[in-house]
């Protein structure tokens, strides 16, 4: 059996319009461009990055929540992007996406039970009577009073509000949930039990979590691999262990090392990068991250490199490596 | 060393639909020459409110300080008319919002802004304040500081922009800058270069900062002396080694063991039950009461004074004679309301 998920060569171009300014040349944000990852049952991928990088355009590309300019999309062996849309409204219920902020993206003339019953609604065969009665365990699952039924979001505090994006996306039983950025409007004490919440509900249900963030500290805590993007682009991905205990690309150093960390004793070496993140539209030529690499040869310039295995399960693109220049075995 | 800023038992209520909101309740704290304080708390603990009030920024109504003093170079700015007001705002005492880009006027170029404050604060001609400008951007890091003094806000990035309204907060010299948040909308490495800016300019300068924060990894990269608040009062006050080194309000406790760390691997994080009660249901005793894993009956029927403790300030019974004698008398606020 192979993956849940198989994401190959995923790109999502934006068309900028306004042909009279660039003088009727065609220009493009390249929010994604060509990514390829994997996800397997039961497992959280973590895709990380700052703003601007493509993460949540990926999640939603993913979903055809937007539809990708070209790819291929397997979930559990259907190519969702060879679906029509009558056949992927079909297989919604197996993928479901908790959004970032809870404010917005709860209806507010709903009901607490409307909200996570409309799901059940629309994709399941359930009786009246059932659905209330699944209405009732999955609040209980997500840590809600079911006293709370017929409550209104604005009734809600901002972490309750996430129990009950999260209580709206497991209604279903889906196989695939995707996370973006489910804690990071929350403050810290309730991000901890949210955080705490999800971990829990995936190992009582089996879920497989894509989870989009950019807090690497998080990422550290919950994820099985992680994948670091940067404008539109995979740098590098791997299973956790081995990518905090040796980020082998530049920017996924400096992102890890630019943590400020409560931890006094531990005094780590911070890697600034000069200036900021370039325009997705028309991006650097060869390596994106040429502009603000430490490290960058004349080669990075010109040439874009592949991404490539370089230690067991742990993949990076980086001319370092491929040059031999980087020491795998010295980081 | 010399106190910059001393503050005395300031109190801004706020005053809707006929209720009151203690949003700031009572905080006392100084900042001494040169010197960084972290407030940190979460979203309701009135740190913004405190820094807000330092400037007599409340908007009024429905808020109000009721009561205290600031003391800022020996004189209390609460008995300040507005005129005097305007001329410490921006000049000895200036502030950068966590909002570079709301906190910006859009219609007039950034160059514009800052020669603004030169004009006002100290009468240079624009000539003179232009060439000032230009100093200053480039000691905030803006590369092509002549070139990018003419853009407007919406030409520049995130990073950018806040490095403005630091440029433009430094503009007349300050005595004390007030920080609320300068990096939470900043991505991480570009929050990384603004912390490091912020930092080598204390020490260029001997600046005094008050930062504002509700992230306890900044405040440990950055300030010298922290306060912790919850619901409007300082429940700990402490210099950052010894804080991080053992913090003793509980809430402090529960916070750092929120976040989720680089340095070690929990299976699950242990975090605070419950969520901070509105501001308006507030009960007598300990505002910390309904979330604590160690309140007793005391801490429900008497708040706790701020006592020192080791070397620090610490508002919790935990570390009185009282809590011993009270030993057994445990309160559980989950297992009284399930009842």
């Amino acid at each position: 059996m192979g993956p849940l998920l198989q994401v190959e060569g995923l790109k999502k171009w934006f068309s900028i319009k306004d042909s009279k300014l660039f003088r009727g040349e065609k220009h493009f944000v390249k929010a994604v461009d060509l990514i390829d990852f994997s996800i397997e049952k039961g497992e959280t991928l973590s895709l990380v990055g700052e703003s601007g990088c493509g993460k949540s355009t990926t999640g939603r590309a993913v979903l055809r929540l937007i539809e990708g300019t070209e790819g291929k999309v397997v979930l559990d062996g259907v190519n969702l992007y060879s679906l029509k849309s009558s056949e992927l409204k079909k297989l919604r219920k197996d993928m479901q996406i908790v959004f970032q902020d809870p404010y917005a993206s709860l209806n507010p003339r709903l009901k607490v039970r409307q909200i996570i019953e409309e799901p059940m609604t629309i994709h399941t065969n359930l009786t009246k009577k059932e659905r209330t009665d699944k209405v009732k365990q999955i609040m209980t699952d997500v840590g809600l009073n079911i006293m709370y039924l017929d409550r209104y979001p604005h009734q809600f505090s901002g972490g309750q509000r996430q129990r009950i994006g999260i209580a709206r996306a497991l209604a279903v039983e889906p196989k695939l949930i995707i996370m973006d950025e489910p804690v990071s409007a929350l403050d810290v004490s309730v991000q901890a039990q949210v955080l705490n919440l999800i971990q829990d509900l995936q190992e009582k249900y089996g879920l497989t979590y894509l989870f989009i963030t950019h807090n690497l500290s998080v990422v550290k805590h919950i994820s099985d691999r992680v994948a670091v993007m940067y404008l539109g682009k995979i740098v590098e991905i791997g299973n956790k262990a081995s990518f905090f205990e040796t980020p082998l690309h530049p920017y996924s150093q400096a992102l890890i090392s630019a943590i400020p960390e409560t931890n006094r004793t531990l005094k780590r070496e911070r890697i600034l990068l000069k200036g900021d993140i370039p325009s997705p539209v028309d991006p650097p030529e060869g390596c994106r991250f040429h502009t603000r690499c430490p490290f960058v040869m004349d080669i990075c310039k010109i040439l874009e490199p592949p991404l490539t295995l370089l230690k067991e399960d742990h993949y990076a693109a980086c001319h370092l490596y491929t040059e031999g220049i980087g020491d795998i075995g010295k980081l | 060393m010399e106190n910059i800023l001393e503050v005395r038992n300031l109190k801004t209520y706020f005053y809707t639909d006929g209720k009151e909101i203690p949003a700031v309740d009572g905080v006392s704290f100084e900042i001494r020459q040169g010197e960084t304080l972290g407030i940190v708390g979460e979203s309701g603990s009135g740190k913004s409110i405190t820094a807000l009030s330092l400037l007599k920024l409340i908007p009024q109504p429905p808020g109000k300080i009721i009561d205290g003093e600031i003391i800022f170079k020996g004189e209390n700015i609460l008995d300040y008319n507005d005129k005097q007001m305007r001329k410490l705002r921006g000049n000895q005492i200036s502030m950068i919002f966590q909002e570079p880009m709301t906190s910006l006027n859009p219609v007039f170029t950034v160059g514009n802004q800052i020669v603004e404050v030169l004009v006002l604060h100290r009468n240079l001609s624009n000539k003179l304040a232009r060439q000032k400008a230009i100093e200053l951007l480039e000691l905030v890091g803006i590369p092509l500081a002549s070139k990018r003094i003419d853009e407007y806000p919406h030409q520049l990035s995130g990073g950018m922009k806040q490095r403005v309204m630091i440029a433009m907060s430094l503009a007349c010299d300050p005595v004390l800058l007030i920080a609320d948040e300068p990096t939470t909308a900043l991505d991480v490495t570009t929050q990384a270069q603004i912390l490091d800016l912020l930092n080598n300019l204390k020490t260029k300068f001997n600046m005094s900062t008050l930062l504002i924060t509700h992230d306890l990894g900044v405040v440990s990269e950055s300030a010298d002396r922290v306060a912790v608040m919850y619901l409007g009062r300082i429940v700990e006050y402490a210099d950052v080694d010894a804080f991080f080194e053992n913090p003793l309000h509980p809430y402090s406790i529960g916070l750092l063991n929120s976040i989720p760390s680089m340095f070690k691997d929990v299976n699950r994080l242990d975090p605070i039950p419950g969520q901070v009660p509105h501001p308006t249901e507030l009960k007598k005793g300990c505002r910390f009461q309904t979330r604590c894993p160690h309140a007793m009956k005391i801490c429900v029927e008497e708040e706790p004074d701020l006592i020192p403790v080791e070397n620090k300030s610490v508002r919790c019974w935990m570390y009185t004679n009282r809590y011993e004698e009270l030993e057994g008398e445990k309160w559980d606020h989950y297992s009284k309301s399930k009842a």
